[in-house]
């Protein structure tokens, strides 16, 4: 399955899977982004990393290292 | 309704707003209250709980601002007092009868997420959709009335920054008083009360002999519940039967940590289905195209250098013309005065040398200080700092920091006191930490006077505005060049963290009330007058006497007999000429005459000897022992080396009246004895040095007892030392590399 970090910048997605440590599992989940959730990736800061993803019209900051274990599928 | 009328009068209820970061909390709080509870357009600006009290109907009701948070289970210091108010734990506080909560609504499902959560602890709830205002622009509707019907609970529109809807909220509680609501319960499935009642049967708090249900949600869904050191039961014990219950959820083909948001989303998503129509081509707004620019892979960071560059810039130069004014009142109060005192010269000298001198010469730098808060409130209001958090966190990350410690060090570029409080936003306590020891390093308002008095006195004559700016420039990015190997070390081999999460909402850019850039403005300008009535006051009052005694007057006779020996040994003129010139006050002779018995004063007050036995520990950067008196006399507080060298020199006979300005003194000043007699005192590498040395120093009082009460005293102690060494080390690097090349 592809990750956050394969879409390209404004493709829209859908959440299948969150497989990150645990406590920033819920931190992830209490900010919206949760399974079937549909987000992109709407901004990446100049020096390569953190990225902001779009869900529900609100941009949340996420690492890279974050990202990765974000789950999606292009929709 | 008439029983309620009649108990009415006698009682006090509490409210408690809660709500995610940003959302207007504050806002709604001052708008309620009539405080001035900080405000600003990013996540996290209140830290702590804050109390106020308004009215309503003829009730009195205790209101309390709260950190924003987007979940009951805590992960920072501020989201933790969010349940602990919520549960009563604080035994001032006790638990609040209402709750006001405050959504943003144009984000409804993600803000009732928290509304649903903190709805299990049965407290009756008003539902604020503040920000109303934003919702059209963002390609939404919302069918208020449908949700009205769903939620059960008063639901009301509001938009703070115009302060409408507080009449409303006022009725809503009033309504809740007489017939108190609640969000609808959740269904929990049946497998989540069987996990429930395990943990019931099983476990209580300690001076309880229950718990609630909320305490049970927590127990039961977080990793690191702070709950469980609550339990009489042992940790160990409890975590085993905190697996048991999860079993009934693992069984029922839930995951446990991700089960709650699962079924309050559904829950909420049940609740506002139909309720939010959206317009996807519309969401793309101002907010988007100004980033396309700000955060942009080239011109971001250029935009963001560009940006700290313009308001250090301002902040040098924009501040003349006021400065001239407050400086040139300064000379005409000691016109005025002097003269009525002219019969009591100790007293004279104590208001014109000490009182007027040392806080005139502090008061000076208000412009500077106004403009850097007008500029530092622009940036928070506007949403910028949370974009220069996003921008910076690839910096800190790489020492262990991240983008979290950029708002506390931001702050700090203001003052290390509220920097170091907005640190408990940062989840992981050694970050938090690290953060707190970095944060004294940013450059604070306090050492700008310094700075500006330095660099508008040998900078700019020399080489040129331009030079001036970018010293001042310079002089901010010192201690952030410290701050960062500093943090690394720290991070790295005496707290070893590991790399931390970054998780943060970018907030929509704002166009700032001028209200609240005002209000920034008056605040910090307030506060710097405050200062120079009290601790500036005092500590120049003490300078003045340690300067002003013990007194010399019976060696002038002696002085004056010397003085006018030279002068006749120099055959320029005869004696009767030179003491018919020391008749008139105004006479160049007369001058070099009060000079002399000036410096002669001062060389054998008390202040004198002691600055003569600590200049050698500064000799090494070059200071002379007025200089090392004024650091000595600035480690309560930076700022007071203005006033001090204001004293020292005025005193001296050193400040010429009419120019009245402390920058010329310093430019005359030459060294009196020793290899370098005659000289001037203030080489450029002597001046980059001190600068450096007050850009490092941990000079303030306040700052380090805030370090004890968030980190601790042997942090605290640890701060002292290192910064202090660093500042010396800092100094006599300058001076030392500076004279080989100047
Ligand atoms: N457009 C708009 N802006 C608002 C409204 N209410 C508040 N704001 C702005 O939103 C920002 C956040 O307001 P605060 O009152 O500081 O929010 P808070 O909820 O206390 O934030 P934290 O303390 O960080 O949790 C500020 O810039 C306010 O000026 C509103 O109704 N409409
Ligand atoms: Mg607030």
């Amino acid at each position: 399955m592809e990750n956050l970090l394969s879409l390209k910048l404004g493709q829209l997605a859908r959440v299948k899977d969150i497989r990150t440590e645990n406590h920033i599992d819920q931190r992830i989940l209490s900010l919206g982004i949760g399974k079937d959730v549909q987000l992109k990736v709407c901004k990446i800061a100049p020096l390569g990393d953190p990225i902001a993803v779009e869900v529900d019209g609100a941009q949340i900051v996420l690492r890279k290292s974050e990202a990765e274990g974000i789950l999606v599928e292009p929709v | 309704m008439k029983t309620a009328t009649m108990q009415a009068p006698s009682r006090t209820i509490r409210i408690a707003l809660i709500g995610n970061p940003n959302t207007g909390k504050s806002t709604i709080f001052n708008n309620l209250t009539g405080l001035r509870q900080k405000t600003g357009n990013y996540p996290g600006v209140t830290v702590s709980r804050k109390i106020g009290t308004m009215k309503i109907g003829d009730v009195s009701a205790e209101l309390i601002d709260l950190p924003g948070a987007y979940s009951l289970s805590a992960h920072s210091p501020d989201e933790r007092v969010v349940i602990d108010v919520l549960n009563g734990r604080f035994k001032e506080i006790g638990k609040p009868n209402y709750v006001l909560f405050v959504a943003d609504a144009a984000n409804l499902r993600r803000n009732l997420f928290l509304a649903s959560q903190v709805a299990t602890l049965k407290i009756p709830m008003v539902l604020i959709l503040n920000q109303w205002d934003a919702v059209a622009p963002s390609g939404q509707q919302i069918d208020l009335n449908l949700l009205k019907g769903r939620l059960n609970i008063p639901v009301i529109p509001a938009i703070g920054t115009k302060d409408k809807g507080s009449t409303e909220i006022k009725k809503a509680v009033e309504s809740l008083m007489e017939e108190p609501k609640f969000l609808p319960e959740i269904r929990w499935p049946e497998s989540m009360h069987l996990a429930l009642d395990h943990l019931n049967a099983s476990l209580a708090i300690e001076d309880k002999d229950f718990l609630s249900d909320s305490e049970t949600h927590r127990l039961l869904f977080d990793t690191h519940s702070a709950e469980i050191q609550r339990l009489k039961v042992s940790p160990e014990e409890a975590t085993k039967e905190v697996s048991t219950a999860r079993g009934f959820l693992r069984k029922d083909g839930m995951n446990p940590l991700v089960a709650e948001a699962m079924l309050h989303y559904r829950h909420i998503d049940g609740l506002i289905g139909g309720v939010v129509l959206k317009d996807a081509k519309l969401a793309h707004g101002a907010t988007e195209s100004i980033d396309r620019l700000l955060l942009h892979r080239g011109w971001g960071l250029a935009a963001f250098i560009a940006m700290m560059y313009v308001v250090f810039q301002a902040v040098y130069s924009w501040a003349g013309p006021v400065m001239d004014v407050i400086e040139m009142g300064k000379v005409w109060t000691q016109n005025m005065t002097g003269p009525a005192l002219d019969g009591t010269p100790m007293l004279q000298s104590l208001i014109l040398d000490g009182v007027l001198e040392g806080v005139g010469a502090f008061l000076v730098f208000l412009p500077q200080i106004l403009i850097l808060f007008a500029f530092i409130s622009f940036l928070e209001d506007s949403g910028y700092m949370a974009r220069a958090a996003f921008i910076m966190d690839k910096l800190f990350s790489w020492c262990g920091l991240n983008g979290k410690s950029f708002v506390p060090l931001l702050s700090s570029y203001a003052c290390a006191i509220p920097g170091i409080m907005a640190t408990r936003t940062i989840e992981d306590p050694k970050s938090r930490l690290a953060t707190i020891f970095v944060s004294p390093f940013m450059s604070c308002s306090a050492r700008l006077p310094v700075y500006i008095l330095c660099i508008g006195a040998f900078i700019e004559p020399v080489y040129g505005p331009w030079w001036a700016g970018f010293t001042l420039f310079m002089m901010h990015f010192v201690g952030l060049a410290i701050a960062v190997p500093t943090a690394w070390v720290v991070t790295r081999f005496i707290l070893k963290t590991k790399s931390q999460p970054f998780v943060m909402e970018l907030p929509k850019y704002r166009t700032p009330r001028l209200k609240d850039v005002g209000f920034r403005m008056w605040e910090a300008g307030w506060e710097f007058v405050k200062k120079a009535g009290t601790i500036i006051f005092f500590i120049t009052i003490i300078i003045w006497a340690t300067l002003y005694f013990p007194r010399t007057d019976d060696q002038s006779d002696e002085l004056l007999a010397t003085f006018v020996a030279e002068k006749v040994a120099q055959k320029i003129r005869s004696e009767a000429e030179i003491m018919s010139a020391l008749e008139n006050p105004d006479s160049e002779l007369s001058h070099e005459l009060n000079l002399l018995l000036g410096s002669n004063q001062i060389n054998q007050s008390y202040m004198g000897r002691l600055g003569k036995v600590v200049q050698p520990i500064f000799a090494p950067a070059g200071f002379d022992w007025r200089i090392s008196i004024g650091v000595l006399a600035s480690y309560p507080a930076r700022e007071v080396i203005i006033s001090t060298l204001g004293i020292i020199y005025s005193l001296g006979g050193d400040v010429d009246e009419e120019a009245g300005s402390l920058r010329d003194a310093l430019k005359n000043s030459e060294w009196q004895e020793g290899e370098l007699k005659g000289m001037p005192i203030y080489t450029v590498p002597v001046v980059i040095g001190l600068m450096v040395f007050f850009a490092l120093c941990s000079q303030c009082g306040a700052t380090t007892s805030i370090i004890i009460k968030e980190a601790g005293l042997k942090w605290a102690v640890w701060s002292f030392v290192y910064m202090t060494t660093l500042a010396w080390l800092g100094a006599v690097l300058c001076y030392q590399i500076g004279t080989r090349f100047f």
